[in-house]
């Protein structure tokens, strides 16, 4: 995961409609990923746990691109007023294996794209 | 960028409507591409850490006033008719009395601050006037 959301989100919700992906979720919600529904508690299919929230938007790491294949920038910290969507500097991952990563997710999950 | 939806924030951030606060100026800031687009995200920010404070979340608050605090000491003593230089003080002393104390982390808040404004045309800058 590229971009997560720190424990300071106010829950404004300007990132989620802005995600290319469809990676942002509210606090407390289940995610999903080619068709299948996760909640707080399931590791995601790459191995990444711990980025669920029940109190605050939270990122999937699967999901997310960076806005790599759609935008300049992350477009979550590009509308955040409080400037809470951050790179995680425990999951860096290179521009290639962002436009890999984003290729991979149209081949399984054609349908999440917004 | 008006100067009426300014002063609604302001109200707002002295009402205590911290949530609402920051809803009034977000949409400012959304549209502000001048000077202020900063000074407003600095106000947003110091109201959404007020916001965590009297929500308990006070590693959120702290983080969130550290932020605005970073962006309005950019601008002069006095900003679009705010009096910038008090509102920083009064920011900085309530992250500063994020202290230990029974029960965890407390805060004081009596030191939650409000915003001194003065309406002043020839205080704006060129992009925040009176027109929509």
């Amino acid at each position: 995961m590229a971009i997560y959301i720190t424990t300071d989100c106010i829950n404004c919700g300007a990132c989620e409609p802005e995600c290319p992906n469809t990676a942002i979720y509210e606090g407390g919600a289940n995610w999903t990923l080619a068709g299948v529904t996760y909640g707080g508690d399931d590791p995601a299919p790459g191995g990444a746990t711990g980025f669920w929230s029940a109190d605050y938007f939270y990122i999937v790491p699967d999901k997310c691109t960076e806005c790599v294949g759609y935008h300049d920038e992350p477009q979550c910290a590009a509308v955040c007023p409080v400037d809470v969507c951050l790179p995680d500097p425990n999951n860096v991952e290179s521009h290639e294996e962002l436009e890999l990563k984003n290729e991979y997710l149209n081949v399984i999950d054609p349908d999440r794209r917004r | 960028m008006d100067r009426e939806q300014f002063e609604i924030g302001i109200a707002e951030f002295n009402e205590g409507r911290f949530f609402e606060c920051h809803d009034t100026f977000e949409a400012m800031w959304m549209e502000e591409r001048g000077e202020a687009r900063r000074f407003l995200q600095g106000l947003i920010q110091g109201a959404v850490g007020i916001l965590h404070a009297t929500r308990g979340n006070l590693a959120g608050a702290a983080s969130q006033l550290e932020k605005a605090l970073a962006k309005l000491v950019e601008y002069p003593e006095r900003y679009c008719g705010i009096d910038v230089d008090a509102l920083r003080t009064d920011l900085a002393a309530l992250r500063a009395s994020f202290g230990s104390g029974e029960g965890g982390l407390q805060f004081d808040p009596d030191l939650i601050p409000t915003i001194d404004y003065t309406h002043d045309p020839a205080a704006l800058p060129p992009d925040l006037s009176s027109e929509p």
